[in-house]
């Protein structure tokens, strides 16, 4: 009997300890990679950046692009083309109102 | 013991899971998608590096840039080739064929100024009414007409710089102006069919002008029943024409080679529906507003509206 609960708390505690790790992994990854497409203000009003053969927009941290099928992508680490151009070339961003 | 067995294979279960999050995480130069539909939060492993210059500046939903598309949209109704001329604005073109790109644009807008001049009228007769009181309906109506019977010829008379733009754009440059017009379009749409008439929520036309004035909760009450019992939309201005036009625009404009005047049946189909259909609705707020201000919101309405004359628009 005192094996057999000797045993469940180590199993008990095997499995908190396993859970607050995997739990930690799987809210820790989300939390860093979090990242939304655009809306259409942005895409109307942002000059992009053209890089691999379509045009890039830097948004919220991200260079962000749609491919052929209309899906927004971005870049897992951000090329070195596009961020030496961020560095001379800040995204332009342009207003319509009160101009002309 | 069973339930514990189970319980603890299952949470065993649970780290390669997330293990494999890990991993493809640190995977290099890859890249995530989303789908063409936003999502409230796109399910991604990416992470840039730190950025080179300042951190990223956050663009929120209420961005003043944002902000300003929306109220610009919500004020001028030139239509598709209005879309396109301010695609070409962002299109962030090198210097040598800005500069070609530019003289294509001057032309564009230049056969574009009767919907310029119909739109600057018909705001100046909504400013006029604000400032003595009452809009005039019969003028407001011949005013939308005009600039309905304005951007319904463009298509016909732009063709022409359409098809030079086409050609002097890559592939990927292309592209984008397609991106920006369908952005414009659906900016368009937010404002003036999908927001609700009447509606008080933060950032509807309504909530923007008791910003601007100062309305007092009675007021805005009384502004949001009368623009909820306006005219509903009728199937004259249903935007799927619109939708059809731009989606043929698009495939049109994205291939080899484009000509403009094959867009003539969808062109045909959707002109006027903007200018109509933004022109009204832009009327019929006012007009609910109007009897509802003091004297001195009137006038401090009407100059606003007077401003929207001076919007950087199709000529300049």
């Amino acid at each position: 009997m005192s094996k057999s609960r000797t045993t469940l708390c180590e199993r008990f505690t095997l499995v908190a300890a396993m859970s607050a790790f995997a739990g930690g992994l799987l809210i820790a990854v989300p939390a860093a990679a979090q990242w939304d497409p655009p809306p259409p203000e942005f895409i109307a009003t942002t000059e992009p950046a053209y890089y691999e053969g379509h045009a890039a927009y830097w948004y919220n941290g991200h260079w962000v692009w749609r491919d052929d099928h209309g899906n927004w992508n971005h870049y897992d680490r951000e090329p070195p083309y596009l961020a030496d151009r961020r560095a001379h070339f800040p995204p332009a961003r342009r207003s319509w109102q009160g101009r002309r | 013991m069973r339930q514990i067995r189970w319980i603890e294979g299952a949470l065993l279960g649970l780290v390669p899971l997330a293990g494999l999050s890990c991993e493809s995480k640190s995977h290099p130069g890859g890249q995530s998608t989303v789908a063409p539909t936003p999502l409230p939060s796109a399910s991604s492993v990416a992470v840039s590096p730190a950025a080179p210059t300042a951190p990223p500046q956050i663009v929120g939903a209420d961005d003043s840039v944002n902000e300003e598309l929306r109220n610009y949209h919500r004020h001028h109704h030139g239509g598709v080739t209005m879309f396109i001329s301010m695609a070409i604005d962002t299109l962030g073109l090198d210097e040598a064929k800005k500069a070609a790109v530019a003289k294509i644009q001057s032309d564009l807008r230049a056969k574009m100024a009767p919907t310029h001049d119909a739109e600057h009228d018909l705001l100046s007769v909504i400013a006029d009414g604000i400032a003595s009181g009452k809009i005039d309906t019969s003028k407001v109506d011949a005013a939308v007409e005009k600039v309905a019977v304005a951007s319904s010829g463009i298509h016909a008379t732009t063709s022409d710089a359409l098809t030079q733009l086409h050609d002097t754009l890559a592939p990927a440059e292309r592209a984008a102006l397609v991106d920006k017009v369908r952005a414009h379009w659906e900016v368009w749409r937010k404002v003036n069919v999908d927001e609700k008439a009447g509606s008080k929520e933060k950032g509807t036309r309504l909530a923007k002008l008791s910003e601007l004035l100062g309305l007092t909760a009675d007021q805005v009450d009384k502004i949001s029943a009368a623009l909820a019992a306006g005219a509903p939309i009728g199937p004259k201005n249903d935007p799927k024409t619109v939708d059809t036009h731009i989606q043929a625009f698009a495939t049109a404009f994205l291939s080899d080679k484009f000509d403009a005047k094959s867009l003539s049946p969808s062109a045909a189909a959707s002109a006027g529906h903007v200018a109509r259909h933004g022109g009204a609705r832009l009327a019929r707020f006012y007009q609910a507003v109007t009897p509802v201000l003091t004297p001195q919101q009137r006038t401090v309405l009407a100059a606003h509206v007077r401003e929207r004359l001076d919007d950087d628009q199709v000529v300049n």
